[in-house]
């Protein structure tokens, strides 16, 4: 260790902050996170609505059947970026603290509260030895007594409130676009539109999305409900591109 | 005895004070209409484990309201209750319940039994005497009725199962939850 670089003996054990304040292990989660395909929520007046990439990464992959929008509970959806089995995980465990709302209090889960449970989880991975923090972000989106609402968490257990968010490979890009294009007042399908506007500015010049390689999710606040669309619907939104 | 009853413009939870062991009276002093947050609970049992429950109650609606950053709905606070009574199915708090509240839904009146059955209903009575009050309530209620001529409705209902019921008596404890959610109580001596 003596002879090591200078960030060695900070990297090894989770729980040892290094002399700047950061826990190393924490930021190469966040590097999981960048490698992941992109994932993109934005929240507006009418509604809500997550959009993700699949691509093929290995050229057997069936695509198809890759799921990259999940429903967490009937007004509830999620995505991430990074490593997918870690993202699984703790989508159950949202699932299973949404079912457990309404078992107990019969009342669907509130967004907020969903989210901060699966940030806690998250945060005790940064804080517990013998264990690594979980390598992806979640963005999580859906309807609360009809208002709209988005959050990412983070892999250190940080999770926000956001109007328009992106995670993964094109995060960069989409968040520019999404900065210029923003904006609050849209119906849905003006919504659902803006999520592929900006995730398709995160593709190469020689690359286009079809619906085997987008998944959209979204919840409006006439229905109160996450749907997942179909192909077919995919196909005549992005036809309007 | 507990009487509790649901109008349009709110509801009111009424019982007596006594407290019976047999034929011997305990207490004079029991107060069996509880306020629990901004929710009314009444109920006929054993006075030990009512009082249980509502500090049970009070605890776990805090801690929902802290951890959801949210008042709790009058639905999900009697749904908890019902949960909390099923736990304990195999030892069960000996009691009856009546829980009641206003919220954006409106007034609401539930009852539970013993192992968290969970009613919502118009009006309801329970205890030794509910057999007397309801007959009261029964031939009387009407949803239209004002919370003044609801107050003085279950008010008659508790003075009836005070007469013909010797475990019920020393006077009427009433909590009043009006439409816009304003709490009142009243004692009144019979």
């Amino acid at each position: 260790m003596a002879f090591g670089p200078a960030a060695m003996g900070y990297d090894r054990a989770i729980t040892i902050f290094s002399p700047d304040g950061s826990l190393y292990q924490v930021d190469y989660a966040f590097e999981a996170v960048k490698k992941g395909w992109t994932a993109i929520g934005i929240k507006s007046k009418s509604s809500v609505v997550i959009a993700s990439e699949k691509r093929k990464a290995q050229s057997l992959l069936d695509v198809d059947s890759i799921e990259k929008v999940f429903l967490i509970d009937d007004h509830v959806g999620c995505s991430f970026a990074g490593l997918a089995s870690d993202g699984r995980v703790l989508i159950d465990y949202a699932r299973n603290i949404a079912l457990q709302h309404r078992l107990i209090y019969d009342e669907p889960v509130s967004i907020d509260y969903l989210t901060k449970s699966v940030a806690d989880v998250k945060q005790m991975y940064t804080q517990h030895g013998g264990v690594r923090p979980f390598g992806v972000a979640l963005v999580i989106a859906g309807i609360d007594k009809s208002v709209p609402k988005l959050f990412m968490t983070e892999p250190s257990g940080q999770y926000m409130p956001y109007q328009a968010v992106a995670i993964g490979q094109g995060y960069y890009t989409a968040t520019e676009f999404l900065e210029k294009n923003y904006k609050e007042d849209l119906n849905v399908e003006e919504t659902i539109l803006l999520a592929l506007k900006a995730l398709s500015a995160t593709l190469k010049p020689n690359e286009k999305l079809t619906p085997n390689t987008v998944e959209i999710g979204y919840a409006s606040t006439q229905t109160g409900l996450f749907l997942k669309m179909t192909n077919e619907d995919k196909n005549m939104y992005l036809q309007k591109l | 005895t507990a009487v509790g009853l649901k109008v349009n413009d709110g509801i009111v939870l009424a019982s007596e004070r006594r407290l019976s062991y047999g034929g011997y009276v305990l207490s004079k002093q029991a107060k069996k209409v509880y306020k629990i947050n901004k929710f009314l609970m009444a109920g006929a049992g054993i006075y030990g484990d009512l009082q249980t429950l509502t500090r049970i109650m009070n605890v776990e609606i805090k801690y929902y309201e802290v951890s959801t950053g949210k008042p709790i709905s009058v639905h999900a606070a009697a749904k908890l209750l019902s949960v909390i009574l099923y736990q304990y199915k195999v030892m069960p708090f000996i009691s009856e319940i009546l829980f009641g509240g206003v919220d954006e839904k409106g007034p609401q009146l539930y009852v539970l039994d013993p192992i968290g059955s969970l009613i919502e209903d118009n009006y309801a009575a329970v205890g030794s005497g509910a057999r007397i009050a309801i007959g009261v309530l029964e031939s009387e209620y009407d949803p239209n009725m004002s919370l003044d001529v609801a107050t003085q409705l279950i008010t008659k209902a508790i003075k009836a199962s005070i007469e013909r019921d010797i475990t019920s008596g020393d006077g009427i404890d009433l909590a009043i939850i009006d439409k816009k959610g304003n709490y009142e109580n009243k004692f009144i001596p019979y």
